[in-house]
């Protein structure tokens, strides 16, 4: 048996070194996202009422089985500007509920925001502080965003990302046609993307017939959706969570009919 | 400090506490909508309603639009300081570009402050709190502007007596600073002055403390200190503490628990009473008022509903019509809901115990009741609004109907109630068959009457009128309207768009007539491709609407076979579409059908714009032969409806989607139209058609130089045009096809993948 020459050697062994390191950082890197999602799949209770900008009693839910993810604040983006409303409407939730703070994004038709690198971390910064709320399992954004618009909401979330609290989760809302074709979503620093199966618009027979197939190409839309009180989704896919908005407002009967036709 | 109160803080308070909240979730894409005849509120300038051309009244639109339209049907009138207070309202309700109204007040402060030496700077105060309760989530408006207001006009007066740098002055803004830290977290108190402290030193520092348990939300020890300031008649303060008694009352009443609500209500009204009748505190007066009538509003809601319908029903200038609008809109939305139609709410019935809540809940009505209570009223008053109410909502079988419609035949054409009264009957005419009668009636009403119309009043007239059109002709000219607004309405508002939103493509759009959604579903739905045929040559049509007809009615003749309809139109299709001329001159020198099919089918794939119907509104704005970025390609709307018409909502959905068909065409012309309606809907997706058309043609002629190209964009299409579940089968027919026959073509290396749908 020929002896391995000591260079010879070191090479090898850094070589195998390297490798190893690369298949730990694969190991590492796929884990992370996948623990992420598995993560966020195991949050509980997986049924989650929106509840907007308006008042609305919860304290019927069974804080069991239901959770409430509320518009804690909506951040306008002015000019150079960001502007934070808070939510100005009584909530009041059983207690006990498991609740995500959510904050919507809108942008000024009449004084187009910079969309520059500076309010994207003002207005993380601003996103940030719902991190702290009590009983938050998660922050959810919702926003918008035109194919343009995408890197400064990458570079948002990412500010945003380094500004919460590290057991905090990050959720997005998420326009259908996110969830497939060129998938921006993949890179962002986010736990779960929720896509919208409402108020779709043109889009709507391709993604009803997306879920009906192999649903989203994109693997962050698979773990939940967005549904609407006044749109029936026929073919639903099988989600961990399912979000649900109501035009109306809720109320015990309305929740129960979403339970029974959902099946949650 | 908190001392000075405005309307608008009163109104702040109301929006705060009571206002109707916006519950849309914006959703999208978005594109602009077309708006022929606005329904949620008047079109703009909203300046027009508010002077009384009113127009044709909607019941969907808001209360407070409802509330003017009565008062002028009654023939009262507002001035020129009440119409502008009704355009303030309309607007702060409409617009929800937030704006902080305290951020001048908390700059001005924080500038005056910051100037003060030896005291470290402040760059940020947050003037909202959270409820900071147990399984509620809510933030209020804790430090509103008149208190940054208050602070810094002391700020400036206390410099003055006791100079810029002086040791009492550093103090005093220090406990300040611990005032406002306590308008959004926490309970930061002020130190208590020595008793041999300076007197005035020691006033303000009371009146610090009992601000800030005031703003930290501990309401009894700042009525005890508020109190006490009442009583001191050496304090600067006194003379505002009796209603900053009120002020904590309410708060508490707000805030505090919920068993004491009733009785801190009672007390802040026994409070602001004490006020109003002293002479001692005149100065405080107005501001006592006003929050008298907030207090009034939680406290007894019924009343104060019916004190200000009669006040608003009045017939004296009213410099309160703002808020007290506001506060009854309000008061409604609360008692029966802020929808339309929805007065089912047990509290209705507590509430029309007088003319204006009556009418107002009658004309929103959407039960059958409505109208014979409607008939009811008007027949008992005589009154314009009732018969305006009992015109929009009988039915044409009422034997009431009659009586009615002589009654709205009697109106000036000048009355603001002409419109409305006009369209009506108009619409009474129609739903009898009395086709003639409301012809006559219209053509009339658009000859002479049109000056006394608003664009969305004359659309409804122009709508009518097309559903009795006696010819072709006739229909073409009724069935393209311009406009009365374009806006995103992602979220239902109808907030016009401004006129930098228009692209350029749309705003050679503006001002031109496009067809409304019943006239686009009557032309796709109602009228035959012989029929259709005729209307892409008439010349009644403006060249951008001919241009739509002509592409639907072509596509129509290609995908229905009928050739010679097809080789009729193509020149007609040139002149309008010159882009497409050498597809066409193709499409025309084709031997025989199937060539010429797939000569159209070619020239499908190239113009995905092309669809066998019309447009609704301003329609597909990217070129036609250009792809959407949106999926608008290759006939949309036919995958769309068939996918919105499954499930349980299909049936209401498809009955929604029904549209009368206009007078002049034959059965046996409905009945070939709805024949050609069933056979494009039952295509499917486009795409699918496409992909199939170009396998059996590229089977039969593999040797035509286009058979590679279209199978390319035959699985382009199954990719960027709305698809369903058979898309995948034949994307991946079309793609087998290009890979197996033509390995090395550069078609076939454009196309690496097929899609699934």
């Amino acid at each position: 048996m020929q002896s391995v020459p000591p260079r010879r050697f070191l090479i090898l062994a850094l070589l195998l070194v390297a490798s190893l390191s690369v298949v730990v950082f694969r190991l590492y890197a796929n884990n992370f996202g996948r623990s992420s999602n598995v993560e966020v799949n195991r949050l509980q209770p997986a049924l989650i009422l929106w509840a907007w900008e308006r008042p609305e009693d919860l304290k019927f839910i069974d804080p069991q089985k239901v959770s409430v993810a509320y518009l804690a604040k909506t951040v306008f983006l002015r000019g150079a500007g960001v502007l934070s409303k808070p939510r100005l409407q009584p909530l009041s939730i059983a207690s006990g509920t498991s609740v995500i703070p959510v904050a919507r994004i809108e942008l000024d038709t009449r004084e187009p925001p910079a969309l520059s690198a500076e309010q994207a971390k003002d207005a993380a910064s601003e996103i940030a502080k719902l991190g702290l709320v009590t009983n938050a399992s998660m922050v959810q954004v919702d926003f918008d965003a035109t194919t343009s618009q995408h890197e400064f909401y990458r570079n948002l979330l990412n500010e945003l990302r380094q500004r919460l609290p590290t057991t905090a989760k990050l959720s997005i809302t998420a326009l259908g046609s996110w969830c497939q074709g060129d998938d921006w979503l993949r890179d962002l620093p986010i736990d779960e993307a929720v896509p919208m199966l409402f108020r779709m618009g043109l889009d709507r027979n391709t993604i009803v017939s997306r879920l009906a197939g192999e649903g989203f190409t994109s693997p962050r839309c698979r773990s939940s959706a967005g549904i609407s009180t006044d749109e029936h989704v026929n073919d639903l896919p099988r989600v961990s969570r399912l979000y649900v908005f109501n035009p109306n407002g809720w109320n015990r009967e309305d929740l129960n009919k979403v339970m029974e036709t959902y099946q949650r | 400090m908190i001392r000075r109160f405005t309307s608008l803080l009163t109104i702040s308070l109301i929006v705060v506490l009571l206002s109707g909240p916006s519950t849309a979730i914006a959703c999208g894409p978005f594109s602009l909508d077309t708006i022929f005849v606005f329904t949620v509120h008047p079109e703009y300038p909203l300046e027009n309603f508010a002077r009384g051309n009113i127009g044709t009244i909607q019941p969907s639109y808001a209360r407070s639009y409802l509330y003017v339209a009565y008062r002028y049907l009654n023939g009262n009138r507002f001035t020129t300081e009440e119409q502008k207070a009704l355009v303030e309202l309309w607007h702060d309700r409409l617009d929800l570009r937030w704006q902080p109204n305290e951020e001048p007040s908390v700059k001005r402060w924080m500038e005056a402050r910051n100037k003060v030496s030896g005291t470290a700077p402040v760059t940020n105060i947050e003037v909202y709190r959270n409820r900071e309760k147990p399984n509620e989530y809510e933030t209020y408006l804790n430090c509103q502007k008149d208190s940054f207001e208050t602070a810094a006009d002391t700020l400036e007066a206390r410099a003055q007596k006791w100079g810029g740098d002086s040791a009492p002055l550093k103090s005093w803004v220090e406990a300040q600073d611990q005032v406002f830290a306590n308008c959004s977290e926490g309970k930061h108190i002020p130190e208590p002055l020595a008793p041999d402290a300076n007197a005035l030193v020691r006033a303000d520092r009371q009146y610090q403390i009992a601000a800030a348990n005031f703003y930290a939300g501990d309401f009894d020890q700042a009525l005890a200190g508020f109190q006490q300031i009442a009583g001191d008649p050496g304090s600067p303060w006194q003379n505002a503490a009796p209603y900053l008694i009120a002020r904590t009352f309410l708060r508490k009443a707000s805030l505090g628990a919920e068993d004491q609500k009733a009785a801190s209500l009672t007390e802040a009204e026994k409070q602001l009473n004490k006020i109003i009748a002293s002479s001692e505190l005149k100065t405080s007066h107005e501001n006592a008022r006003r929050l008298l009538s907030l207090v009034r509003l939680r406290l007894h809601p019924k009343d104060v509903v019916h004190e200000l319908a009669v006040s608003l029903s009045g017939n004296k200038a009213n410099p309160k019509l703002k808020q007290e609008l506001w506060d009854y809109t309000i008061l409604l939305d609360q008692f029966i809901g802020d929808e339309p139609g929805s007065e089912s709410s047990a509290k209705a019935g507590e509430l029309g115990n007088d003319d204006l809540t009556d009418w107002l809940l009658t004309f929103q009505s959407e039960k059958p009741e409505a109208a014979s209570h409607a008939i009811e009223r008007w027949k008992a008053t005589s009154s314009v609004p009732w018969l305006v109410a009992a015109l929009a909502k009988v039915n044409s079988d009422d034997p009431s109907v009659a009586a009615l419609k002589r009654a709205g035949a009697a109106i000036p054409a000048t009355s603001p109630a002409f419109p409305s009264a006009m369209f009506h009957i108009v619409r009474l005419n129609v739903a009898a068959g009395r086709s003639d009668e409301a012809r006559a009636m219209l053509d009339e009403l658009l000859r002479r009457d049109r000056a006394h119309l608003n664009a969305s009043a004359l659309n409804s007239l122009r709508h009518q009128r097309m559903l009795v059109a006696n010819s072709l002709d006739e229909f073409l000219v009724y069935a393209q309207s311009v406009p009365a607004g374009m806006s995103w309405n992602d979220d239902g508002r109808e907030i016009p768009a401004e006129g930098e939103d228009a692209s350029e493509g749309l705003k050679s759009l503006q001002g031109k007539p496009l067809f409304d959604d019943d006239a686009a579903k009557v032309l796709n739905q109602k009228i035959p491709l012989s029929l259709l045929k005729q209307a892409a040559v008439s010349k009644t049509l403006p060249d951008h609407l001919r241009r739509d007809v002509a592409q639907a009615a072509w596509m129509r003749s290609l995908i229905l076979r009928d050739e010679a309809t097809a080789a009729e139109l193509a020149p007609t299709l040139k002149a309008l579409v010159p882009e497409m001329a050498k597809l066409l001159d193709n499409f025309l020198a084709a031997p025989d059908w199937q060539a010429k099919q797939f000569a159209g089918i070619y020239a499908w794939l190239k113009f995905p714009g092309l669809e066998p119907i019309v447009d609704t509104g301003i329609g597909r704005q990217t070129p036609l032969g250009e792809q959407d970025s949106y999926r608008d390609n290759w006939w949309c709307s036919a995958a769309l409806a068939a996918a919105t018409n499954n499930g349980e909502d299909g049936e209401k959905k498809r009955a929604a989607n029904e549209v009368m068909a206009p007078t002049f065409l034959t059965r046996a012309q409905q009945a070939n139209a709805s024949k050609e309606y069933a056979l494009l809907s039952s295509l499917g997706a486009a795409p699918n058609y496409i992909s199939q058309q170009v396998v059996a043609w590229a089977t039969r002629n593999p040797s035509d130089p286009r058979v590679p190209e279209a199978l390319h964009l035959a699985v382009n299409a199954t990719r960027y045009g709305c698809t369903d579940k058979q898309t995948g089968k034949w994307s991946k027919a079309a793609y087998d096809f290009l890979h197996r026959r033509y390995p090395n073509n550069a078609w076939t290396k454009r196309t690496p993948y097929w899609f699934k749908d």
